[in-house]
């Protein structure tokens, strides 16, 4: 258990509760946990009809999978803050354009065009460098707890900031397909449909990202776990 | 040992993730089976996706659940903000208008200071006219002499007096080409009636300022020279037809000092709306740019 990376593709169970104040008769209750695919769709439909509630329900469910896609897009927490919120309040402003199909894919589209307006602003601001963008990416060490021991939170905090520090030197269009893919869970249909580019593309660019990123953490090794030495 | 054209590396991380047809999993399989670079690499990708896949998630640092303000319009402050850039165009073209009109007039008012207010206190109070200095008398001695009534004349000398009436005047009186009075191009400019008062009004002047006039006596050599001063006077009262071609008739030479006045007052009138206005436009120019930075730090 200590060194298998299997433990770490488990999807996370991102907790469901109740937030906000769903209008009466929404269909928010004990089963809906349970029927998570169908009532997300009926989520989205009293969102659509300006159901707030509601819609805080999907924050709630992915605001996760948007800040950590802005969070490893823009390599810096306060961006990714700026994105994340942003991303939500367009996506409510938008919901209406929303015609089904991957709701998860539809939201990693918006926090991604919004991570890169946070970082075309960043860049525009002041000159922004991939040094800057690793360092706040250092400073941002608030992963999340896999009840993991203090070494293996060390080990895992390590391996996080050499990720951290590969991505970040990935070309955007490839670092953007490997974030959702790799890294938030996010499979090829989806990925080509939150970049709106073909499947061959997202094979391609995520096939060059991997090699890049092998490259890097080749250059590292001490990093990297034993059974995972490359 | 295949050619580096039959590897598969292209095909290796879509392999991995089961995104590859059934024709193309074939080929990796059976190129695999004899290719140890390309299994090599299949094992070290392996390897780095499930680093990646185990990276762990960060946590966000807060909610994201909306409210009602921020799903509201937005304010209109965001909207002009949009055109900040435009606000601030037109505050600086407006800001650098107005003080280019304002430096303007400020030069033409600066300039008109030691003719304009003369024209004006000679015109209601003679008797304060200024004392030329002694070179400023030589010199207007000297033109008086050498030159001829069709050069440009100044402002003051059109309503002072002519080399008809003053010079000989001051001659006999002792006093000589009195400063401001020894411009004959003036004199020459200048119908008879109003020549006559301005003489009267230079003999003030000579009387109220004696000790001046006779130092400019003392130093022109219009005094020294009288004979010549009165030839140089009979010409400039009989002058040729040419001259008389080029010289103003009376109305319109005793209309220069009122236009004069009245370009005085314009200008003395104006600056308070001017800077009114250079004040109201640099403010719109500090808001804007407070806009544009506030837009740019909201973005």
């Amino acid at each position: 258990m200590g060194d298998d990376p299997q433990r770490f593709l488990r999807p996370p169970r991102l907790p469901f509760r109740h937030f906000g104040q769903p209008t009466p008769g929404s269909i928010l209750s004990a089963t809906a946990v349970g029927k998570r695919d169908s009532a997300e769709s009926e989520l989205i439909a009293r969102a659509q009809t300006g159901d707030l509630g509601c819609f805080n329900l999907l924050v709630q469910r992915y605001q996760q999978l948007a800040y950590n896609v802005a969070y490893r897009l823009t390599g810096d927490a306060d961006s990714a803050d700026d994105a994340t919120q942003e991303a939500f309040i367009l996506a409510y402003r938008k919901l209406g354009q929303y015609r089904g199909g991957s709701f998860r894919a539809w939201l990693a589209r918006i926090a991604t065009n919004c991570a890169y307006d946070c970082l075309r602003a960043r860049k525009r601001s002041r000159a922004s460098s991939i040094e800057e963008m690793v360092e706040a990416e250092e400073r941002n060490p608030e992963l999340v707890n896999h009840r993991q021991s203090p070494e293996q939170q060390a080990l895992a905090s390590e391996l996080s900031h050499a990720i951290g520090r590969a991505i970040i030197d990935l070309p955007p269009d490839q670092r953007a397909v490997l974030v959702l893919v790799d890294l938030n869970g996010l499979d090829y249909d989806e990925a080509a449909l939150a970049l709106n580019m073909p499947l061959g593309t997202v094979k391609s660019r995520l096939s060059r990202a991997r090699a890049k990123v092998r490259e890097a953490l080749m250059a590292s090794p001490e990093l990297l776990p034993g059974s995972l030495r490359l | 040992m295949p050619n580096q054209q039959e590897h598969v590396t292209d095909l290796l991380s879509p392999y991995l993730d089961g995104q590859v047809s059934a024709d193309e999993r074939a080929r990796v399989e059976d190129h695999l089976a004899t290719c140890g670079l390309c299994a090599g690499e299949l094992r070290q990708m392996s390897k780095v996706v499930s680093l990646l896949r185990a990276c762990p998630q960060v946590r966000p640092r807060r909610s994201y659940a909306l409210n009602r303000s921020l799903v509201t319009a937005p304010a209109v402050w965001p909207r002009l903000a949009r055109l900040a850039p435009v606000f601030t165009a037109l505050a600086a073209v407006l800001l650098a208008a107005l003080v280019f009109t304002d430096v303007r007039l400020m030069t033409v008012q600066w300039a008109l200071q030691p003719q304009g207010p003369v024209v004006e206190r000679t015109l209601l109070q003679p008797a304060e006219v200024p004392a030329p200095s002694t070179a400023e008398a030589e010199a207007a001695a000297d033109s008086s002499l050498g030159e001829t009534a069709e050069e440009t004349v100044p402002s003051e000398a059109r309503v002072i007096a002519t080399p008809a009436a003053a010079a000989p005047q001051a001659l006999s009186e002792g006093s000589g080409s009195s400063s401001s009075t020894a411009q004959p191009a003036a004199g020459a400019a200048i119908a008879e009636p109003e020549a006559t008062e301005a003489a009267g009004a230079a003999e003030m002047a000579a009387d109220e300022t004696p000790g001046e006039m006779q130092k400019s006596l003392a130093t022109s050599e219009a005094a020294a020279a009288p004979a010549e001063v009165g030839e140089e006077t009979e010409k400039a009262l009989a002058p040729t037809p040419q001259e008389q071609a080029v010289r103003p008739t009376a109305p319109a030479a005793v209309e220069q000092p009122s236009a004069g006045l009245a370009e005085v007052r314009l200008v003395v009138g104006w600056p308070w709306a001017l800077r009114l206005g250079e004040a109201l436009a640099a403010t719109a120019l500090l808001a804007s740019v407070g806009l544009w930075i506030w837009r740019r730090r909201l973005a």
